[in-house]
């Protein structure tokens, strides 16, 4: 019965749960969490994710035993899926769960005041080094399922929802490491960090060295070349400005002369 | 000669401007609460709205500084207008660099047609300050009759719509946040508002087509806000 009502009460809500999307951070008022854990779908996915994903990996499996080990039916966790979650899909959710953990962990970490006073000496660019690193460890534990995770990932029924979690790591990312621009440069930031960081998974896949490090090596690479990039474009478009500025002055001085 | 000129003038702006906003102990934020949220969660229409009023508030005050700056570089050999045109820019510069703050700390979305805006104002500035010193000041009288209204609209919805937030007491009150963005939004509007005033006294009404200089003006305005709050 409670759990009837515990479905009919999170049905209402479905919408607003399935919300993936980041939203306006509030200082005065209270931020949604990544990961709301009194919700009962959340409870299951993180008792899977926990204990069963190392053994039997994201499938339908773990899920099963974590709802049985909660006194579900086995079958429940079919139903209660059906009706919160937008893919519908009990693996793909595990997945999203696996991503939405380690952004919830990078926050976590942000957060430590201690952390924080080394954190913040160090440069933008090192920052951002630091942290996709961080990231890309955290797919460590689950590293033999990641060509499964990801071959899910991009299926065209998953495609949308893992491009927004893509979207919202690469935003807490840029946010994270003090990125504060307000134009264009917004878009073209988050933009290169998802792309580099989908290859350097592709890469960590690949990757025998024993702890990562041709990995980082790859992700260090790929950032300078960002940054050069950004610097010529920058550079490019200051004096490109200059010169348009001191034409039009030009003209206009030999106008007044007459 | 005039490059050097020109140069000193920014520096002697660029003091200004920071002993004018700095000095006077305007802040672009509340300060950051200490423990935490003080705070019930907003509602996803308020976030999405809060959203919106500052990426489209943003876009428009970025606008209006290359507005000014576009009118500026055609005009700044009128001695007369100079000074005029110069005091509406700076005032553009204060509200710019307010709502980029709001924006980032806030993690809002900045619109994604921001070069777009920037050449499209920078090119209406200019091209009506080329025209003659009336047509810049229509192009102004547009501009705020458009930005006034629009203001004035988010600060009905701002205290209509946000009544039903409760403090940590559980009473009903308006959060810091809230009332520094309602306070922000009208000393700006106020602003707006005495350009618009400043405009009319220096014969924008003399501007010539002035009936279809400011009414496209003013479309092409409100088709921007309307773009600019959705992307």
């Amino acid at each position: 019965m409670t759990l009837r009502l515990s479905i009919i009460r999170q049905s209402n809500k479905c919408i607003s749960n399935v919300g993936l999307k980041r939203n306006y951070h509030s200082f005065y008022h209270i931020n949604k969490p990544i990961i709301d854990m009194k919700l009962i779908e959340n409870q299951i996915l993180n008792k899977a994710y926990e204990e069963y994903v190392p053994e039997f990996g994201f499938t339908n499996k773990s899920i099963e035993n974590a709802s049985f080990a909660m006194g579900l039916n086995n079958n429940s966790p079919n139903a209660i899926f059906n009706f919160t979650s937008l893919t519908k899909n009990l693996e793909m959710e595990l997945i999203l769960f696996h991503l939405k953990k380690c952004r919830e962990n990078l926050n976590l970490l942000i957060k430590n005041k201690e952390f924080l006073i080394e954190f913040n000496k160090k440069s933008e660019f090192e920052k951002l080094n630091y942290l996709l690193n961080k990231r890309l460890l955290m797919n460590k534990p689950i590293l033999k399922f990641l060509p499964n995770i990801l071959g899910k990932m991009i299926l065209p029924n998953n495609l949308n929802s893992s491009l927004i979690e893509l979207h919202n790591l690469s935003d807490d990312i840029t946010y994270y490491s003090g990125d504060r621009s307000n134009d264009f440069a917004w878009y073209s930031k988050r933009f290169s960090i998802s792309s580099l960081y989908i290859q350097s998974e592709l890469f960590q896949i690949n990757d025998k060295s024993n702890d990562l490090s041709d990995t980082f090596k790859f992700v260090n690479d790929r950032l300078k070349e960002i940054e050069n990039a950004a610097y010529i474009y920058n550079s490019v478009e200051e004096w490109a400005f200059f010169n348009a500025v001191s034409t039009i002055n030009i003209i206009k001085s030999q106008l007044a002369k007459g | 000669m005039r490059a050097g000129s020109n140069v000193k003038l920014c520096t002697k702006v660029l003091i200004r401007n920071q002993h004018t906003y700095q000095g006077s102990g305007v802040s672009y934020m509340p300060p950051k609460p200490e423990n935490g949220a003080t705070h019930s969660s907003l509602s996803p229409a308020q976030q999405a709205y809060l959203e919106r009023v500052i990426r489209v508030d943003q876009a428009g005050e970025l606008g209006a500084d290359l507005i000014y700056a576009g009118q500026y570089l055609a005009l700044s050999h009128n001695k007369k207008v100079k000074p005029i045109i110069k005091h509406m820019w700076e005032q553009e510069i204060h509200h710019r660099s307010t709502f980029n703050k709001l924006q980032s700390e806030h993690r809002v979305r900045p619109s994604i047609l921001t070069p777009l805006w920037k050449a499209g104002a920078f090119g209406l500035g200019f091209a009506t300050g080329f025209m003659n010193k009336e047509a810049a000041m229509a192009c102004t009288e547009a501009v705020e009759t458009v930005i006034g209204k629009h203001y004035n609209s988010q600060l009905r919805v701002l205290s209509n719509n946000f009544a039903d937030l409760k403090d940590s007491n559980d009473k009903f009150s308006n959060s810091k946040e809230i009332e520094h963005l309602k306070g922000t939004i009208k000393v700006f509007r106020d602003q707006e508002l005495e350009h618009l005033n400043t405009a009319i006294q220096n014969d924008s009404k003399n501007a010539r087509p002035y009936w279809l200089l400011t009414e496209t003006i003013k479309t092409v305005c409100k088709s921007a806000v309307f773009v600019a709050e959705r992307i």
